[in-house]
């Protein structure tokens, strides 16, 4: 069986619930308490606020995109400034790419030991995660989109029955005051975490596998605004049933969330359905973290195919999974990686966009 | 090289195998259904475990079990936490306790008049075996006591105990059924005391207690002790005039403030606080017939959610209640033809008076002790854009000197199967 170096183009649903599988794995963490800890009640609006702050830079990555025909980021900057610049960008964003699926990788696996697996060593969920994420990215981009399209009205499903089932339990009282601590707070908060939506930089580097720019645009916005959705529906009932000082200590929130659906004799104890669709899309996000990386350092270095960059890097996410000493270190640092991810992951696209705007102009223009 | 990848795949898939440590035979696991704890000496806990025998339970294997005690078997440790007692119970236990099926957890009085019930509460939110769906109720005395000596009249399930006794609790009202979650919630909640439901023991029924039965006393020594009883069951916090059945009665209410048990409210007020928390479903209520001799029964069902009104005047808050019910007739023990217009009319003002007058006593009472367990600060945190001017409120003394109106509807919407009382034309009994 022989392994084409080349991928297929993606399917536009496909796309979209892959993005948002990959936006979203960090709602099955400890994000929720995150928005609680800095918004307080209002922690609701933070999603909303920071999509709004992201569109913008989503319209220069679509509008950088377009301008050379879906070329990936990293061969449009290779185009601009060089082949050493395009080197260093990749093995940047590789770095970078690798640290982010290590630690995801590090608090799925301390979320499995905490909540089913408290025996079982934290090494064998981190390794078969990598293992599982390897095999995966391995059949390329279109089969774990494939994969995930698959996925994803058993994990859509679970999501919003869950939440609903729990959301009607909750208080409305709960989520006042309505403003948090405050409109310009709230603001403020919005902004600082852009990064959740810091996963939509793979649409720059997968931009070649889209047929049509409108595919592309579709995708980008839709998975947005999904996510986005997501993220407040999820805040909205664990601030109705947890009052928002609480809110913040909760250990997995959404678990926690999934937990408390007690409907008497006939619905209750339903979180082993929920960790089963959770451990699910957290696994197609680990898989696309990999993919990414290795596509970042493929793409970086001019190399024919992704594959044999697998592995090793996979390797090393497991070795930066084991960097943090404690639970709380590791959660601590994605939070502080997610703050600062957005620098590099927005930064090179609008930057890209601005020296494109401003200085160049191709061979048709200059006629 | 393809022989090579699948050996290369089996030997990892080896890996997998190591998730096996996390396995939990059933044979190998007591699982703990219900658990007490009570302040032991020098500081030290005692904490009792019913731990499940499920074979008892099963006809099929032979289980012939009738009562409670049959099938289960308590354990009693004294430790320093709930973890040391549980990892002292290995010590004794053949299996591993397991507590994903708890379904209770009883706090003893003395351990809530220290303030010490939410000291335990951490160990029960952080245990990830723990579910904080599980029941909380504080026993009037030492909860080991209550434990030992409860008899379901009917359940030797119990998990179908638990949930019975908690779904009356909701139809009934003399009491609030509050989960682990629920009542660490209102702990972090701004302005609002928590409340415990109550378990005490019946003195009464506790002396028919013989080898584990209850064997009901003899008319004459019932008599002998109803004497002199003029309130009606419920009314304070007295136990009830009874004999027979399961000595533990769940009645009544326990409020905390600044983490001690402050007070113990009776069934009627319990039914009062329901009203006032928006936790009242249905409760059967019996009045004074207006004609000032017998009483009538009426089922009431809230019919919406309390409406309040809270403003300030002269920097007075001025706080205004509006509650809905309706309801069936159950009785009409005067045999008066009320069930007319003008008649349904008169006692529905009799019922609405009558409970307004309830709701307002037992305002009065928290307004006494600065508390507010109804969570009135609800309405006015609602009205609120910041959380500082939340933190800010000085809420208990506010709530201390409101003016409070409370204006209940009463709506008796069926008669039930009966139209007029039967009435002997020929009949003045009662007269």
């Amino acid at each position: 069986m022989k392994q084409s170096s080349q991928e297929g183009y993606l399917g536009g649903i496909e796309a979209f619930v892959l993005v948002s599988m990959f936006i979203t794995v960090k709602l099955f963490f400890h994000i929720p308490r995150e928005l609680s800890s800095a918004a307080g009640t209002a922690s609701w609006m933070v999603p909303l606020i920071a999509f709004l702050g992201v569109v913008p830079v989503f319209l220069c990555v679509e509008r950088v995109a377009n301008r050379f025909s879906r070329a990936s980021l990293l061969s449009i900057s290779g185009l601009l400034w060089g082949r050493y610049v395009q080197w260093f960008l990749g093995l940047f964003l590789t770095v970078l790419l690798v640290v982010h699926v290590g630690y995801q990788m590090r608090i799925f696996g301390e979320f499995m030991i905490t909540t089913l697996l408290p025996n079982t060593p934290i090494s064998v969920v981190i390794i078969s995660s990598a293992l599982l994420g390897v095999f995966l990215a391995y059949n390329g981009l279109e089969n774990l989109s494939r994969t995930a399209w698959l996925l994803f009205p058993l994990a859509i499903v679970v999501f919003l029955v869950s939440i609903f089932l729990v959301g009607f339990q909750g208080h409305i009282y709960y989520l006042s005051p309505w403003l948090g601590y405050g409109g310009v707070a709230t603001i403020e908060t919005g902004i600082r975490f852009m990064g959740l939506f810091k996963e939509i930089v793979l649409l720059t580097l997968i931009a070649p596998l889209f047929r049509k720019q409108k595919t592309f645009r579709q995708v980008g916005f839709g998975s947005l605004l999904f996510t986005a959705s997501i993220y407040t529906l999820t805040q909205i009932v664990l601030h109705l049933n947890f009052p928002f000082p609480g809110a913040r200590e909760v250990g997995f929130p959404l678990y926690q969330l999934g937990r408390l659906i007690n409907l008497q004799f006939a619905i209750q104890r339903l979180e082993p359905f929920m960790v089963f669709a959770w451990s699910t899309v957290t696994t197609i996000g680990i898989a696309v973290g990999l993919y990414e990386s290795a596509l970042a350092t493929t793409q970086g270095s001019r190399a024919p195919d992704f594959r044999p960059f697998l592995f090793p890097l996979a390797a090393l996410a497991v070795v930066v999974a084991f960097i943090p000493e404690s639970s709380i270190e590791a959660v601590n640092t994605y939070t502080y990686l997610m703050m600062i991810l957005p620098i590099p992951f927005y930064g090179l696209p609008v930057f890209t966009w601005i020296w494109v705007t401003l200085f160049y102009r191709n061979s048709e223009e200059l006629k | 090289m393809r022989k090579v990848s699948c050996l290369l795949i089996s030997v990892l898939l080896l890996l997998v195998m190591s998730g096996c440590s996390s396995e939990r035979e059933l044979e190998r696991t007591a699982f703990v259904l219900t658990m007490g704890i009570d302040k032991g000496e020098d500081g030290n806990l005692d904490v009792v475990f019913r731990v499940a025998i499920p074979r008892s339970m099963d006809i099929r294997a032979g289980g012939e079990t009738t009562t409670l005690q049959e099938t289960t078997k308590p354990i009693t440790i004294t430790a320093r936490s709930i973890s040391e007692a549980i990892s002292l119970a290995s010590t004794n236990v053949e299996r591993k306790l397991d507590f994903r099926h708890l379904r209770i957890v009883l706090f003893g009085e003395e351990l809530a008049r220290e303030g010490l019930v939410f000291h335990q509460i951490d160990t029960l939110e952080r245990n990830p075996e723990f579910r904080r769906t599980t029941y909380m109720l504080l026993t009037e005395g030492p909860a080991r006591e209550i434990f030992l000596s409860t008899r379901p009249v009917l359940e030797r399930s119990v998990s179908r105990y638990v949930d019975g006794i908690m779904q009356n609790m909701r139809e009934q009202g003399y009491s609030r059924p509050i989960t682990l979650h629920e009542f660490v919630s209102e702990i972090e909640t701004y302005h609002v005391d928590p409340v415990l439901p109550m378990l005490k023991n019946n003195p009464m029924v506790l002396t028919e207690k013989s080898d584990s039965k209850i064997k009901p006393m003899p008319e004459a020594e019932y008599k002998q002790r109803e004497a002199g009883k003029t309130e009606p069951g419920g009314k304070t916090t007295e136990s009830l005039t009874r004999s027979g059945g399961n000595p533990s009665e769940f009645i009544g209410i326990g409020i905390f403030h600044q983490g001690k048990l402050m007070d113990k409210w009776s069934g009627w007020e319990a039914n009062a606080y329901n009203l006032l928390r928006d936790t009242y479903h249905r409760a059967i209520w019996t009045f004074d017939d207006p004609i000032g001799k017998y009483t009538y029964a009426v089922e009431l069902s809230k019919s919406r959610s309390p409406e309040v009104n809270i403003h300030w005047q002269d920097e007075t808050p001025q706080i205004s209640v509006d509650l809905y019910l309706d309801g069936d007739l159950l009785s009409l023990q005067s045999l008066e033809p009320y069930v007319n217009p003008d008649g349904l009319a008169t006692i529905e003002n009799n019922a609405a008076t009558i409970i307004e007058k309830e709701v307002l006593q037992v305002i009065a009472k928290a307004q006494g002790m600065k508390i507010d367990p109804f969570f009135l600060s609800r309405y006015v945190r609602m009205h609120m854009t910041y959380i500082q001017d939340l933190q800010a409120l000085n809420w208990r003394e506010e709530f201390s000197r409101a003016q409070v109106n409370v204006h209940v509807n009463v709506k008796i919407r069926r008669p039930g199967l009966r139209i007029q009382p039967a009435k002997e034309f020929e009949y003045i009994g009662g007269q």
